[in-house]
């Protein structure tokens, strides 16, 4: 990518947007001209509301669209990740139908992977899908489905095919969430909050166009959904921040963003919230205490080494380096990072972080980080698979002997 | 702030990998713990006619004038091959000493033979005992002869000079000196110490002619100035020694069977080594932090000493340790290798100064304002 192309194609966007950025328009109305103009996904294909520009251009159009303070198209929540799975193995009719109204906004999705039965052992899910002759019937269970609450879709894994296996008899669908037969309650934490929804699916139907990709090639277009998933992480913060605005637009945009992050506000505190240590240590005087001072020191070391790994790995990637086990190594320090400032901000607040709300250490927030960090280990791979993963990916240890690898009919399972 | 070392820096890796694999086994590592020997000559006789003892000094003292970065490069290298050499108190201590406190004169003088590894130097903080404070200190001097004892000085038995600290009533309380230790009124004594592969000493002085380097009570500043240079440099040995011990573990665990599979198909052997990769790769993200401090002489340089050295220290007791339980009860011999990178890992733990002193040190940093 020259300089040259960077320049005109940042020209050609300034262009653009002075021509056609109006505040005054409603976020659908303005979303739909950046479908038609392929401003609003330039990375995608040209056919598909895009512009086949390269990933790496990306950061430059934004910055134009910071300078007037233009709104982009919707990119918070799994949208993107249904965007990303349909341009990938859907079918023209998919993209026709449902491309648009992702980037509008108009519609949310969720993904409907995980079950009761199969947390870590995704491909072993037991929600099924018969054909009937006219449409798809599916039956079963689905866990820790963020938004299905207001999902208009799900990205479907269901199997097919008992006699495969398991790997081999799953297939992917669109599920419309809005039907008779799609239930959906949410999910109590530890920490009281409800961020995840357990969906019950009885009878609902899936007519024949929305299975994606082939019968049987389900497992495969979850790892796509998945890889994106993983490469979303770090992006969603930039995306997501409050332009601050005042305007009708704006406010719109606030109030999207708003229900997409509802889930996660908390999250914070499921990291440990080492931000605050020192600041808790001062305040409260325990910074005088020996045997504290070394067991913050331990936690700012640690984090430290987080945050220092996490840019090497970026640094790397910007390099053009191949993607290595950064996505495991960071979820494990993480994971070691919140135990461990959960236990400094107990030694720091002491009989306070047990009380919550307006009693407690600043809030109650101190006694939310002790009730919200072990969901970090687990959430998103816990951290043994975590650990599996770098020991047979960057180690090259061999795997350990499994037995689910003939027909799923025959596999052990959780009954549920 | 760089992550990765440049080109001409994994040439120089290469190089110094290669090199260390042909004249640097295991097996030299045993002759030195085995033997009477303080050192292994012929290797150091080598790495001296690589250059690697005049990588940072100026070339107007003779040296090669290049970055920390390279010496933290050689340094991993050492580190992984378990060296059994006065590199580190020859280079990190007593090479820093003068480059950091040095006289014109004191670089003309000792420098050019530090480069081509004609002398060896070493430095003698410790008394034995606790923790050394410039209140514990005994050492003392008076005019230009100094007297007390030091111990353990590592590669004290061996070296030519000594950078000695000793109580001074002025100032921080501690002043540095030279001392050549091939002088009549200093005897040594070599000391047993858990990692016989690197000698250590008790050295006595009993009036022995001194030359003070840098001023009269500024000696503790000093010192300390010196760990937190040397601690990156022994962090990045600590890093590949850690690694070796992983490297040892994994090859051992694949070819090991046992209830009719490798052990390496166990999650438990699994999931101790996946913890020796991340507790490695953290320890080494913290080394890069601490290379670029080094080598830009940044002000954040006490946090990023700390910071390399505690994960540093972690990382290697973690895998050395880890190692010989993998290799279970043939790891707690002494035929296998396992024990090498365990003393090793023990060794640079405590030498100059051990975690809950750099704790202390990174709270301290930034409690006075030195945001980490």
């Amino acid at each position: 990518m020259s300089n040259l192309t960077v320049n005109a194609v940042k020209e050609e966007v300034r262009a653009w947007l002075q021509e056609n950025w109006d505040a005054g328009l409603s976020l659908v109305e303005w979303r739909n001209k950046l479908a038609d103009s392929g401003w609003g996904v330039p990375d995608w294909p040209g056919q598909w509301y895009g512009r086949d520009l390269p990933v790496a251009m990306l950061p430059e159009i934004e910055e134009e669209f910071a300078e007037v303070n233009a709104v982009g198209v919707a990119r918070s929540g799994i949208r993107m990740l249904a965007a990303a799975t349909i341009l990938e193995h859907g079918n023209d009719l998919h993209k026709k139908e449902f491309l648009r109204r992702i980037l509008t906004g108009e519609d949310t999705w969720c993904q409907l992977f995980s079950e009761p039965g199969s947390g870590s052992d995704l491909a072993g899910a037991t929600t099924r899908a018969d054909f009937d002759g006219e449409n798809w019937i599916v039956n079963g269970q689905k866990l820790w489905t963020t938004s299905a609450h207001h999902a208009d879709y799900g990205l479907l894994l269901a199997r097919t095919d008992w006699d495969v296996p398991k790997h081999q008899g799953l297939t992917y669908f669109i599920l419309d969430m809005t039907q008779p037969g799609v239930d959906v309650h949410q999910v109590k934490q530890m920490n009281g909050h409800a961020s995840f929804n357990q969906v019950f699916i009885t009878d609902a139907t899936v007519a024949p166009q929305y299975r994606v990709d082939e019968e049987g090639a389900g497992w495969r277009v979850a790892m796509t959904t998945l890889a994106h998933e993983r490469r979303n992480a770090d992006g969603m913060n930039r995306l997501n921040r409050d332009s601050g605005l005042p305007g009708a637009i704006y406010e719109e945009e606030r109030k999207e963003v708003a229900t997409v992050m509802e889930p996660y506000k908390w999250y914070p505190q499921r990291a440990g919230r080492v931000d605050l240590v020192m600041q808790r240590a001062k305040q409260t005087g325990r910074i005088e205490n020996a045997s504290v001072r070394q067991e913050i020191a331990k936690l700012l070391i640690m984090s430290k080494s987080a945050e220092w790994t996490a840019r090497r790995a970026r640094a790397a990637q910007e390099l053009g380096m191949p993607q290595g086990p950064e996505g495991s190594l960071g979820k494990l320090a993480a994971s070691n990072v919140a135990k461990q400032a959960s236990g400094v901000h107990t030694l720091i607040s002491g009989a306070d972080a047990l009380l919550t709300g307006s009693d407690g250490a600043m809030d109650g927030l101190i006694a939310e980080v002790l009730v919200s960090v072990p969901a970090v280990s687990i959430a998103g791979g816990t951290d043994e698979i975590q650990r599996n993963i770098i020991a047979e990916r960057v180690l090259g240890m061999e795997k350990e002997p499994r037995f689910d690898s003939g027909p799923f009919k025959d596999v052990p399972r959780n009954v549920v | 702030m760089n992550f990765e070392f440049s080109e001409e820096q994994n040439l120089l890796r290469e190089q110094a990998s290669g090199f260390l694999k042909d004249h640097c086994s295991t097996k030299v590592v045993r002759k030195i713990l085995d033997g009477d020997e303080s050192y292994d000559q012929e290797l150091w006789t080598k790495v001296v006619e690589m250059g690697w003892t005049a990588t940072v000094i100026p070339e107007e003292y003779d040296g090669l004038g290049m970055s920390y970065l390279e010496l933290c490069v050689i340094a991993e290298e050492l580190g992984r091959s378990l060296a059994p050499l006065p590199f580190s108190s020859s280079v990190y201590l007593a090479t820093e000493a003068l480059l950091v406190a040095g006289s014109k004169e004191q670089k003309e003088e000792w420098l050019p033979k530090l480069a081509s590894g004609s002398i060896i130097g070493c430095l003698a903080a410790g008394e034995g005992k606790g923790q050394v404070t410039p209140k514990s200190l005994t050492t003392s001097a008076d005019a230009s002869s100094l007297s007390g004892s030091k111990l353990p000085v590592a590669d004290g038995d061996i070296a030519d000079f000594a950078v000695v600290f000793a109580a001074c009533d002025s100032g921080d309380g501690a002043s540095t000196y030279l001392v050549d230790l091939n002088q009549s009124s200093v005897s040594r004594q070599k000391l047993d110490t858990i990692d016989p592969s690197r000698s250590h000493a008790k050295i006595d002085f009993a009036g022995a002619s001194a030359e003070l380097l840098g001023k009269e009570g500024e000696g503790w500043a000093l010192l300390n100035n010196i760990y937190d240079r040397a601690a990156v440099l022994f962090a990045w040995e600590q890093v590949g020694g850690a690694e070796t011990a992983l490297e040892m573990a994994k090859d051992y665990a694949m070819g090991r069977f046992a209830f009719g599979r490798p052990i390496a198909t166990y999650q438990a052997i699994k999931h101790k080594l996946a913890n020796m990769y991340v507790k490695n790769t953290l320890a080494k993200s913290n080394c890069y932090y601490g290379a670029w401090a080094l080598s830009t002489n940044a002000p954040e340089l006490p946090i990023a000493a700390a910071t390399a050295r505690v994960g540093a220290i972690q990382a290697y007791y973690f895998a050395s340790k880890e190692n010989i339980q993998t290799h279970g009860g043939m790891g707690f011999t002494w035929e296998f290798d396992c024990q090498f990178p365990y003393r090793r890992s023990k060794l640079l733990s405590i030498n100059i100064g051990s975690e809950p002193v750099w704790q202390e040190k990174l709270i301290k940093a930034i409690e006075t304002g030195r945001a980490a």
